[in-house]
């Protein structure tokens, strides 16, 4: 910072950006394990559901199987903010009562709140 | 926002910018056109400088004379007026026009075709970087 005062890595902020829904390739594991990953290792961190993104949180129930939904829960639980963009759930019909709980459901300006505050974004789109 | 610059007069926030990249095409992968567009449009209605960065099959979006109305789409030229409108700008990879035998007329006015060493360039001016 041109203050003196440099950030250190734990003050940093990421925000990843996933637009590929569950199970149908490995973006959403990769994307919700490095939101993880890097929340345990200290950083603020945000995660973005857009478009086909926002599937995962609907992925509610636990399986027999390691998955999205699981993993997304576990963000939630050591504090990642996790929202979905409510255009993109609206259009799929994914309401409040459908998808993970503690998943915000916001406005494209909600990414724009997580844009403004990170020094990385990461985008899992393909 | 991360710099702040302390001095006299008071504090000074510097706006990030946002270079939005798009290689899918459009019709056949709207949501990624749709959900690009959306997010550098909202982006530039906050008052935030963002551009548009156009390549592989993203460049079929700058294409003139879309009407895709008869097949019911929504016309992206009209999101891309709003973003020029909103004081965007729209870059096209020159190097993925050969491919797909498009010329540069036949892409809209408003956009500036960069070639790869004007990458390096189009990513340092730019502190945010989204792929769709």
């Amino acid at each position: 910072m041109l203050d003196g005062k440099s950030k250190s890595d734990k003050d940093k902020t990421l925000t990843i950006i996933l637009t590929r829904g569950p199970f149908i390739s490995d973006y959403s594991d990769i994307a919700i394990y490095t939101a993880l990953k890097a929340k345990k290792m200290g950083y603020k961190v945000n995660l973005f559901l857009y478009l086909d993104g926002t599937w995962n949180a609907h992925v509610k129930r636990d399986k027999k199987y390691s998955n999205p939904g699981e993993w997304l829960r576990w963000c939630i639980k050591k504090g990642v903010k996790v929202a979905a963009c409510e255009r993109c759930s609206e259009a799929r019909d994914l309401v409040k009562e459908d998808i993970i709980e503690g998943v915000e459901i916001g406005g494209v300006y909600r990414l724009l709140d997580m844009l403004k505050e990170s020094d990385k974004v990461l985008t899992f789109s393909g | 926002m991360t710099t702040q610059i302390t001095g006299m007069g008071g504090t000074f926030k510097k706006k990030k910018r946002t270079l939005i990249s798009l290689t899918h095409g459009t019709y056949g992968h709207d949501d990624d056109a749709y959900g690009a567009m959306l997010a550098i449009n909202a982006i530039l209605a906050m008052g935030t400088e963002a551009s548009l960065l156009l390549r592989d099959d993203g460049v079929y979006l700058a294409l003139k004379g879309q009407d895709p109305n008869e097949i019911g789409q929504e016309n992206n030229l009209r999101q891309l007026a709003d973003l020029v409108d909103l004081g965007g700008k729209i870059f096209v990879l020159g190097p993925s026009l050969e491919p797909r035998g498009i010329e540069r007329s036949e892409l809209i006015d408003e956009i500036t075709v960069i070639e790869r060493t004007d990458l390096v360039k189009l990513l340092r001016e730019h502190e945010l970087f989204i792929n769709f």
